[in-house]
């Protein structure tokens, strides 16, 4: 039960300004609260092997310690979410689902990645990451397959409108000047 | 006859149309039947949505979720990455009362419930635990002895073990053991569990090609023939990753990528023309030589 509890309690350090308040801080510091900083996390990390900037025992140091401030903002972007840290740490900590957690509070700030905008775009326009091509037609039926499935594209956008992300939808980034 | 309903997802019917005909095939064959989720959309992808918004990401999941509650019917996923989501978003609100609750008010606008009523599997527990080897064995007609493959399991059919339980996420077996059961040889390999790499193509790719290379580097190492996957993600960051690599002159390998349907569809005596394997950006060619020679 401990880690069910812990598997959604890890998501989010903030208030969500949609519907769904998911703000599990409190119980989001108990599950970081038992690293010992041994390092585990971070001598698995296939980034971090490649990359001194990604250091997930240090992210998870300073989000324990309350100095997010101190995460450089393009380090929680490194993280591929293999989750290998999850599945070495010795104490049950989640270090990838920290950086999550991490990644959803920047994008409340308005740090939104580019290829992250173009797809909640895409899953706005047609409910698919990814647009339809007639040449991907042909192939289907060349394989003798149905037609590609069709969504309800209104339940979609009803959805990403209630939680309040309507505002990432169309090229421009927050903040940039109208041309 | 079991039965599920299946979710194809976005990259599998939209981009990888070989992978969709070669499990429709096999899995018709080992008497597994499929019902299409209407009106299901993006899973959502458990990489950008859930990094964007992790309560969008438990709605829209858990919206797919309520169609084949619908349908009174268990999910199969061909994907990883819609496992991930699908079978998490699944655990989590069955468990958390309150949060159901909440998303259940989102829902609520669509005329829609998650009541956590059906259980998330992927094609790879279907095949081995529904299924089972046995069974596969039966249906293989061409033996693959000979052929050597390296079986990636990729990250999200394995981790976080304790949600997602299809494995040991430390050394893996169920993958090696249907690959085997078409005669071929599952050669063990370093960096099995490594990351195919794909999850960051976004934000960094030269890091993201580096795993890719890394893991050709220990399978052509092991002297394989060939991978065998078991999600779109990882097939495509395989097949057209080679090819950015000999591009960026970063290496010339030409490793073939096969979906798991895919080697069992050969093995069940299946042409290459009916799994689209001409579609396949590292030509099969050379495997399809070894097995037919």
């Amino acid at each position: 039960m401990q880690q069910n509890k812990e598997s959604t309690a890890t998501h989010s350090t903030h208030q969500q300004s949609g519907p769904i308040n998911v703000d599990h801080k409190d119980e989001s510091e108990r599950s970081t609260r038992p690293c010992y900083q041994c390092g585990t996390c971070t001598g698995g990390c296939p980034i971090a092997k490649r990359n001194a900037e990604f250091n997930p025992r240090r992210i998870v140091q300073r989000f324990l310690m309350k100095r997010e401030d101190r995460i450089p903002s393009s380090s929680i972007w490194l993280c591929l979410l293999c989750h290998t840290c999850i599945e070495r740490c010795p104490q049950e900590v989640k270090p990838s689902h920290v950086i999550v957690a991490l990644r959803n509070k920047a994008t409340q700030d308005g740090d939104v990645k580019d290829y992250i905008r173009e797809e909640l775009n895409q899953i706005y326009a047609t409910g698919w990451t990814i647009p339809s091509m007639p040449a991907i037609a042909k192939r289907r039926e060349t394989l003798r397959l149905p037609p590609a499935p069709t969504t309800n594209v209104d339940e979609v956008r009803n959805i990403i409108k209630a939680m309040g992300l309507d505002r990432f939808l169309g090229d421009r980034k927050e903040g940039e000047a109208e041309k | 006859m079991k039965e599920y309903a299946l979710f194809l997802g976005c990259m599998i019917p939209l981009r990888l149309p070989n992978m969709e005909a070669s499990a429709r095939k096999v899995l018709e064959a080992l008497d597994v039947k499929l019902l299409d989720m209407m009106e299901a959309s993006c899973c959502p992808d458990p990489i950008g949505i859930q990094s964007l918004d992790y309560a969008t990401w438990l709605s829209l999941g858990a919206r797919n979720i309520t169609i084949a509650e619908d349908m009174n019917l268990d999910v199969l996923t061909l994907c990883n990455g819609c496992f991930e989501t699908l079978k998490t978003v699944n655990e989590i609100l069955k468990k958390d009362g309150s949060l159901r609750e909440k998303v259940n008010t989102v829902l609520s606008g669509l005329g829609r419930s998650f009541k956590g009523k059906v259980e998330v599997k992927h094609l790879i527990e279907v095949l081995y635990k529904d299924v089972g080897v046995r069974k596969i064995k039966e249906n293989v007609v061409t033996d693959l002895a000979g052929v050597n493959a390296a079986a990636h399991y990729g990250c999200h059919v394995l981790r976080p073990s304790s949600i997602l339980k299809v494995d040991n996420p430390n050394e893996p077996r169920i993958l090696d053991e249907l690959v085997e059961a078409t005669g071929a040889r599952s050669v063990p390999y370093l960096k099995k569990t490594l990351c195919c790499g794909a999850t960051i193509r976004g934000t960094s790719k030269d890091t993201s090609l580096d795993l890719t290379y890394e893991k050709i580097k220990q399978a052509k190492r092991s002297h394989a023939d060939c991978f065998v996957v078991l999600c779109p993600t990882c097939f495509n960051q395989f097949d057209t990753g080679q090819v950015e690599l000999r591009s960026s002159g970063k290496g010339d390998s030409s490793l073939p990528v096969l979906y798991l349907p895919e080697l069992l569809g050969i093995a069940f005596g299946m042409n290459a023309e009916e799994l689209g394997l001409g579609l396949h950006k590292i030509k099969t060619k050379s495997l399809l030589d070894k097995v037919f020679q």
